[in-house]
């Protein structure tokens, strides 16, 4: 199935009788990128879970939109960016509680959370990310975790080349200093 | 003036020289899922696609129906046929009957009173009478004004007569019997 490129399976969806089918392929093809990407910015599985569903069903009512000039997983990521930012900001006005609140209470879920694994390090590592502000937050994320390129950060998250790098180098900073002291 | 936050050249390569610290921690995932659970994803969500689908399509036919700018003119519409349905089946005010009466020279009634006139059976002080009678009845609230009163009465006498007319077949026979029965030709004569 992954040989397949975006341009093909899209082709197969246009054309398809069965486009549930051909859906399902890039459903299968981006699921784990697209999870991965939202389940570091909203920290619990069960909410994370939520959110990619609601991504690919946001990406299936708006594919017959889809300009061919921009990268489908580019399209994809920025779907999925918006749609994790937007349940924060839904968890923040449902606490009606701060921002800072709301890492918080993602930083104490970490320490409970059945499907961390990771050893002590890695847990101050992650409430060290946490006290980034979000946009920073996500930035640090998609370079450090997942290493995607400032170009196609800049499309997903509709910023400078610049601005990224510049924010980069900021939480890079920041999180050092907090794993120094 | 080198300025503090100025980012060094290729930055994010060279963690282990500006940040020891972060770089000593492997960047591997420490989160993981529930068992099986990206192989039964796909399906969770093609579900889901088709629940929104019949949901969507639901609420489609709903936008349509209570739509605004569709049940407004609709409403419109029906309210302009009615109107011309009660203003072409005679469902009128009580002007506006009198107002067919005196505007309605070709109607029946009036061609029967006119052909009254010609031929003598009555006279315009009747007619005025008949006429002046018509404001007293409409005043007697009994829903019928005098003009209709009068003229309907008229035409059952009329229909009376002229039925019984048709029913009546008069032969020569008919006739002779009939001047020989009454015999009062003669008494003219002689006196």
């Amino acid at each position: 199935m992954e040989q397949f490129s975006d341009t093909e399976l899209l082709e197969l969806f246009r054309k398809s009788e069965n486009k549930n089918y051909s859906f399902n392929l890039l459903v299968r093809k981006y699921q784990k990128q697209i999870y991965w990407h939202i389940r570091r910015i909203v920290i619990d599985h069960d909410d994370a879970n939520d959110v990619v569903q609601n991504t690919f069903i946001k990406a299936w009512n708006n594919i017959e939109g889809f300009r061919e000039d921009a990268q489908f997983y580019t399209w994809l990521y920025r779907i999925a960016t918006n749609e994790s930012i937007n349940f924060l900001k839904q968890k923040r006005s449902g606490f009606i509680i701060s921002y800072n609140d709301v890492e918080s209470q993602l930083c104490a879920s970490l320490t409970d959370d059945p499907y961390f694994t990771g050893d002590e390090i890695q847990l101050k590592l992650q409430k060290a990310i946490l006290t980034l502000p979000e946009k920073q937050r996500i930035v640090f994320n998609m370079k450090y975790f997942e290493g995607i390129k400032y170009e196609d950060m800049a499309i997903i998250l509709d910023t400078s080349v610049g601005a990224l790098k510049a924010s980069y180098h900021i939480a890079v900073k920041k999180i050092e200093k907090i794993l120094t002291d | 003036m080198k300025k503090e936050n100025q980012i060094p050249d290729n930055f994010e390569n060279r963690l282990d020289e500006f940040a020891p610290n972060l770089f000593s921690i492997k960047n591997d995932n420490p989160f993981e899922v529930p068992a099986d659970y990206f192989d039964s994803l796909p399906e969770k969500i093609a579900s889901k696609i088709i629940a929104t689908k019949k949901e969507n399509s639901f609420a489609a036919k709903f936008r349509i129906i209570f739509n605004p700018k569709i049940y407004i003119p609709v409403a419109a519409s029906i309210l302009i046929v009615v109107f011309l349905i009660f203003k072409s089946t005679g469902i009128k005010t009580r002007s506006d009957q009198q107002m067919a009466y005196t505007a309605n020279d070709n109607s029946a009634e009036y061609q029967y009173a006119d052909s009254l006139i010609e031929n003598g059976d009555i006279d315009e002080s009747m007619l005025l009478e008949t006429l002046t009678g018509i404001d007293d009845t409409s005043k007697n609230g009994n829903g019928n004004s005098g003009i209709e009163k009068n003229i309907r009465d008229m035409n059952k006498s009329t229909i009376i007569v002229s039925d019984s007319l048709k029913n009546l077949k008069v032969t020569d026979d008919d006739i002779i019997q009939y001047l020989l029965d009454n015999d009062d030709n003669d008494d003219l004569i002689n006196n």
